[in-house]
């Protein structure tokens, strides 16, 4: 559906909007074109009838006043049918324009009886329709981010309390008098608590994005300080582990702004970077690289970790899918991550791949459309956007 | 802060570096509360504990800490209203707030710093020390 949107159809969509927008011309409007039919009906008989006679019956002033009738006839006559079919659909086009705009206080449909009537009713219809469905995504949208501000609550603090406990008996803040054996336990129960705390996570994002186009927030995004916040945050976590990161911009400008939802796209760039982390080797590099290719934005992370093996590389961006090289680390993980990542690229309209080889890294790639226009079709109803 | 402001800058980094700080936790969990007060008095913190927003608001008119640390669901007032209530407050406004939430929602983070929070860090995904190295880089911001 995004990628239909993506490509040449917008502009075709541009023109048609500009089309509709220009005011008619007389020979193009129902009006003209009503007016000219009625004076070739009226004048051609008139015509024929004035030739045939004997030129001796015509005289000038009879003559005239037959032809000012006619051209009255046929004005009265193309006013009247041209009103009665354009004044409707003149509504009509106004209540699309203010759907368009965001409008949706729109007239019930009127009384009329014809076919016109019937298309009227069909569309206040269809938009009424419409709007229940979106009132109910919204509605839907609401109660999942309520859930997740639950979730998170009841979820992450007994959490939060082993992973303290853990981390303070670790580092010696409750008693410096722990054996090999103990420490050990500890160690893997901290391990155990920080899985949870991922998994956790995990489902609280799985469970935003996948609630679908009305969860995203759109709006201008300065994506340089996103991505480079992404890198400052996770520098600690990385350092810890023995992993040095890196941060390029090649050529994108500090100040781009493009449309994006800028807590998904921290997500889906954290969640990459993390894995270069985390699977990387002792004293490894993770390097992110940004730059512009036409249209689009691509970040590259590259890492000198374990790598993706080949077999395993098409179910990689699958739900709950984990690489065997991967799990045999005993590293937390849920199989969620890529997944998150490549939903969210998606609903931006662009694109995630990558490239590896077991045991010598993998650099990751996505892309992120700069030009607005993409936009613009995001905000379009679903139902409009599939018909297009 | 007072005496902070008196002794000049560096006392105050004396001060940041574990000295004679006041804090308050307003943290409705009393085991997560009792942990983070012990490790942050091991820091040589001084801290006034409070279990929900009223007895939270209460102890920062009290004790005017020099950083408050703050999470968002609380008994009868929640984080967001002892935000907005410190603001109202001349005396209040300037007091660092660091929040200490288990939601992170962006919405609930922008709502929180459009409040005056200075930082919005969730619980689980910090360890107390690294909690104390944050609270220790908002004094430094904040005082030196």
């Amino acid at each position: 559906m995004y990628t239909r949107n993506m490509a040449s159809p917008q502009k075709t969509k541009k023109d048609s909007t500009k089309a509709s927008e220009q005011p008619i011309s007389f020979v193009h409007s129902l009006f003209g074109r009503l007016f000219l039919s009625s004076l070739i009906l009226t004048f051609v008989p008139v015509g024929v009838s004035l030739y045939v006679m004997p030129p001796a019956v015509l005289k000038p002033t009879p003559l005239l006043v037959l032809f000012f009738f006619i051209l009255l006839f046929a004005l009265s006559l193309s006013f009247i049918l041209s009103q009665s079919i354009a004044r409707p659909i003149a509504v009509l086009i106004d209540a699309l324009r203010r759907l368009k705009a965001g409008d949706y206080t729109i007239k019930a449909p009127t009384m009329r009886k014809d076919e016109i009537g019937r298309l009227e009713n069909f569309f206040y219809a269809t938009v009424g329709a419409f709007l229940e469905t979106q009132q109910r995504d919204t509605a839907l949208s609401e109660i999942k981010s309520q859930f997740v501000t639950v979730a998170a609550h009841q979820l992450r603090t007994p959490l939060s309390g082993m992973k303290w406990t853990l981390r303070l008996l670790l580092d010696g803040d409750i008693g410096s008098d722990l054996t090999e054996k103990q420490r050990e336990f500890l160690q893997h129960g901290y391990q155990t608590t920080e899985r949870m705390i991922r998994l956790v996570n995990d489902f609280l994002d799985i469970s935003r994005v996948e609630e679908g186009r009305f969860g995203f927030h759109f709006k201008k995004v300065r994506i340089v300080d996103v991505i480079k916040k992404v890198v400052a945050d996770i520098r600690l976590s990385a350092e810890a582990q023995g992993v040095s990161i890196a941060f390029q911009n090649t050529d994108v400008p500090e100040d781009l702004e493009i449309i994006a939802d800028e807590e998904r796209i921290y997500t889906a760039t954290t969640n990459i970077v993390d894995n270069a982390i985390r699977y990387n080797m002792k004293d490894g590099e993770a390097t992110v690289v940004i730059a512009l290719k036409d249209d689009m934005l691509e970040v590259r992370v590259a890492d000198t970790g374990i790598g993706i093996p080949a077999g395993e590389q098409p179910k990689i961006f699958s739900r709950f899918y984990r690489a065997s090289n991967a799990v045999r680390r005993q590293t937390e993980g849920s199989g969620l991550g890529l997944y998150i990542v490549r939903n969210i690229i998606r609903r931006h309209g662009g694109r995630v791949w990558f490239l590896s080889a077991g045991g010598k890294g993998t650099v990751f790639y996505f892309t992120l459309p700069v030009k607005e226009d993409f936009i613009r079709n995001q905000n379009l109803p679903s139902e409009f956007l599939e018909a297009a | 802060m007072e005496q902070a402001e008196k002794n000049g800058p560096l006392s105050v980094a004396r001060m940041v570096e574990n000295q004679s700080m006041h804090f308050v936790i307003v943290e409705d969990d009393a085991y997560l509360r009792s942990l983070l007060t012990q490790r942050l008095s091991r820091e040589g913190f001084l801290v006034v504990e409070a279990e929900n927003g009223k007895a939270g608001l209460k102890a920062i008119r009290e004790c005017a800490p020099h950083i408050v640390l703050l999470d968002i669901i609380l008994p009868d007032m929640d984080g967001y209203e002892v935000l907005e209530e410190m603001q109202k407050d001349k005396t209040l406004s300037g007091i660092p707030v660091i929040v200490l939430s288990n939601l992170g929602q962006k919405e609930e983070v922008d709502r929180a710093k459009a409040l005056g929070a200075k930082w919005f860090l969730i619980k689980a995904k910090y360890t107390p020390d690294e909690i104390v190295a944050y609270v220790k880089k908002v004094l430094s911001e904040a005082y030196i």
